[in-house]
């Protein structure tokens, strides 16, 4: 099966989706949360391509929903989880 | 000095940049993290790790407290690996090295540790604007 998803490029080079995507997750992430739950997902031009428990498993759900004669596309991922109100990190020990 | 706008957001309010990782195969993998005044040290997806070009210096897992609670600590892979931020204005840092926390499923966070501890940092609610300012 061909590769269609890349998700890491060049130092400097930044696929025209990449910034909209991104936005586009965190501006939503509420609905996707509530319809896909806590998971890994692939968003290409504002739509979700792909989700699964992991990042890899994202890929493999978005390769197997795209079309054989689609090219290469360039998703962003992000993982979906549900917020601690308050983070504050500090080492223990 | 490299001044890189940040994306701000309300409900929840929330100051997010754009974070490239050097990986072992020479390319970037781009994430969008939350700049979190909070945290000590940047926090990063521990699936990620086995891509990355990293180093662990002193082989150990870190425990960490979330939020001052207890029952919130978690445990995390210290590694040091190569970063560059980047805008939405398409302006980039050059890549420099960064220690960071690694743990499962977590959204990314960019804390003080080698990023924010040179850096200036301004967020204006009211206009949901904001800029970082880093030293690299």
């Amino acid at each position: 099966m061909t590769a269609h998803i890349r998700t890491a490029h060049p130092y400097g080079h930044t696929p025209e989706n990449t910034y909209t995507d991104f936005d586009w997750i965190r501006r939503h992430e509420r609905e996707l949360l509530a319809q896909y739950g806590e998971c890994s997902i692939l968003v290409y031009k504002e739509q979700v391509i792909g989700i699964g428990a992991t990042y890899d498993e994202a890929i493999q759900n978005a390769e197997r929903s795209l079309p054989p004669e689609m090219g290469e596309i360039t998703p962003v991922h992000q993982w979906l989880t549900y917020r601690h109100p308050v983070s504050r990190l500090r080492s223990i020990k | 000095m490299t001044r890189l706008d940040l994306r701000v957001y309300i409900d929840p309010g929330e100051a997010q940049i754009f974070c490239n990782l050097l990986r072992k195969d020479g390319n970037h993998e781009k994430l969008f993290a939350t700049v979190d005044t909070g945290a000590a040290v940047s926090l990063l997806p521990r699936e990620l790790l086995n891509a990355l070009d990293y180093q662990v210096e002193e082989q150990r897992v870190v425990e960490i407290e979330q939020a001052g609670i207890a029952q919130q600590a978690f445990q995390a892979v210290e590694a040091s690996v190569t970063v560059s931020l980047e805008d939405a204005g398409g302006r980039l840092t050059p890549p420099f090295k960064i220690l960071a926390w690694f743990a499962g499923g977590s959204q990314p966070i960019i804390g003080f540790k080698d990023v924010l501890d040179r850096s200036v940092l301004h967020i204006d609610m009211l206009q949901r604007f904001g800029w970082l300012e880093i030293d690299v």
